[in-house]
């Protein structure tokens, strides 16, 4: 098998893997107990909240750990709004963590603005800045897009944002490991991590929340996470997270370099098929392709590909009649045609040249096939 | 519903190779593979040696997609 889906998810690397595993069975310990096993748990936990920390230039006491990125998201859409400032500002490209919670914040009486983007996918700082209002309780943009790799000039948003006063949240769950963070130069409020996607386990996340905007606690109970996330702590879970982040922010330079080789190669064996890239060329991912094959259904050729063994991504996964083209494809004035016309390859640091070229003749016999039947 | 506009008027329909005639998940198993819109169908058999494949591939690949509750499919 040939996995090409890392915006999906990620397989957990062997260090993840070495430093969790002492604590699934032999130590075991529940951190807020007060005897030594729940004592060493808790020890590792704040270990845990350190190294993240580092790696985002935060403080520890910053770092809140979530079921995944989809509880950031909703706990920081869903606790912003507060007195008379009931206004959201984000863009037609996020994930579905974040409009579905918008949507639930305006079914809720919120007003809601969502930018729009270029034909790359940019927003522009401006509309950000255009769009404030004495209302707005937060700005949510996403650092970098999962369908297409389009970098978000999140930077310059923030530093909108402190200068009007208004929080803003970027949904880091893609960039991180492939964009550098500092939350000490950075003017960012809030930011939203998950283990699965940097080769760590899945059912973990992190909220970064800076401390001049502390979000009400979204899970009540026990007290857990200085009581703003209750809960029993999942240690394997935080132990395998810090892993993740310290292996990823150690190798990005590394990682990024050979996604970029892997990336030209795919583009060059493609070079007698028609095709388009979609998303920024001047600001994207390197691991992330958007590939729209004109005339050809994404779905049909997405299930080619996995007959042979080759895993790649539509945007929209067919639950019959209910597919519809992607919101982020149609954001960025590609027509609904071309949106459903367009796979993701995403690729990991495991991918060798070797899959890249067996990768190349699978999709043009995947493309062969269909094309003859038109 | 738009995606069965090929293949939801119960119209005999037989395999373009050898004339078999063909089922509804055969029909479903081809426009998910080759694409919506199709006018002409392989059976199972034709279809995996177009594709290089085999029956028994098809056959998982269309039990899958019903465990999905893909409903271009039918349960047996």
């Amino acid at each position: 098998m040939i996995y090409l889906d890392h915006c999906a998810t990620t397989p957990i690397s062997a260090t993840v893997k070495n430093a969790m595993e002492p604590y699934l069975q032999k130590q075991f310990g529940n951190a807020s107990t007060l005897y030594r096993l729940g004592i060493e748990a808790k020890v590792v936990l704040e270990e845990s909240r350190n190294v993240i920390a580092s790696a985002l230039g935060a403080d520890p006491e910053e770092i809140f750990f979530t079921s995944g990125g989809t509880e950031g998201d909703n706990w920081v859409i869903k606790s912003a709004c507060h007195h008379n400032k009931n206004h959201i500002i984000t863009t037609a490209i996020e994930h579905s963590a974040i409009l579905s919670s918008c949507k639930f914040m305006e079914e809720h009486g919120a007003k809601v603005t969502y930018l729009e983007v270029d034909n790359y996918g940019r927003i522009d700082p401006q509309s950000v800045l255009n769009a404030i209002t004495p209302q707005t309780a937060l700005v949510s943009v996403m650092a970098m897009n999962n369908e297409t790799g389009t970098i978000e000039p999140i930077t310059e948003i923030a530093e909108i944002c402190d200068r009007y006063q208004v929080p803003f949240h970027t949904d880091a769950v893609q960039a991180m490991g492939n964009v550098p963070f500092d939350m000490k130069k950075q003017k960012i409020s809030y930011l939203t991590l998950s283990g699965h996607k940097l080769y760590g386990p899945k059912g973990i996340g992190v909220l970064y929340m800076n401390r001049r905007h502390l979000l009400p606690p979204f899970i009540h109970g026990g007290g857990q996470e200085s009581t703003f996330r209750s809960g029993t702590e999942n240690i394997p879970a935080i132990v395998g997270m810090s892993a993740a982040v310290s292996e990823i922010t150690e190798k990005m330079n590394q990682r990024n370099e050979h996604f970029k080789k892997l990336r030209e190669a795919l583009l060059f064996g493609l070079n007698d098929v028609p095709f388009i890239v979609n998303g920024c060329s001047f600001a994207c991912a390197p691991h992330i392709l958007s590939l729209t094959f004109p005339g050809v259904e994404g779905e049909a050729l997405l299930h080619l590909l996995d007959l042979k063994g080759v895993c790649v991504s539509t945007s929209a996964a067919c639950h019959g009649s209910d597919e519809q083209p992607s919101h982020v494809l149609l954001a960025m004035g590609i027509s609904p045609a071309n949106a459903k016309s367009t796979i993701r390859i995403s690729f990991g640091e495991e991918n060798t040249m070797e899959e890249i070229g067996k990768t190349i003749e699978v999709l043009k016999y995947g493309l062969a096939k269909i094309h003859r039947q038109q | 519903m738009v995606w069965l506009k090929s293949i939801d008027n119960n119209e005999l329909r037989r395999c373009k190779i050898c004339e078999k005639e063909l089922e509804h998940n055969e029909l479903a198993i081809n426009e998910k593979l080759l694409g919506r819109g199709l006018v002409s169908f392989y059976c199972l058999d034709c279809l995996a040696d177009y594709l290089d494949s085999t029956r028994e591939d098809l056959e998982r690949m269309t039990q899958e997609f019903i465990l999905e509750g893909c409903l271009r499919f039918r349960k047996n």
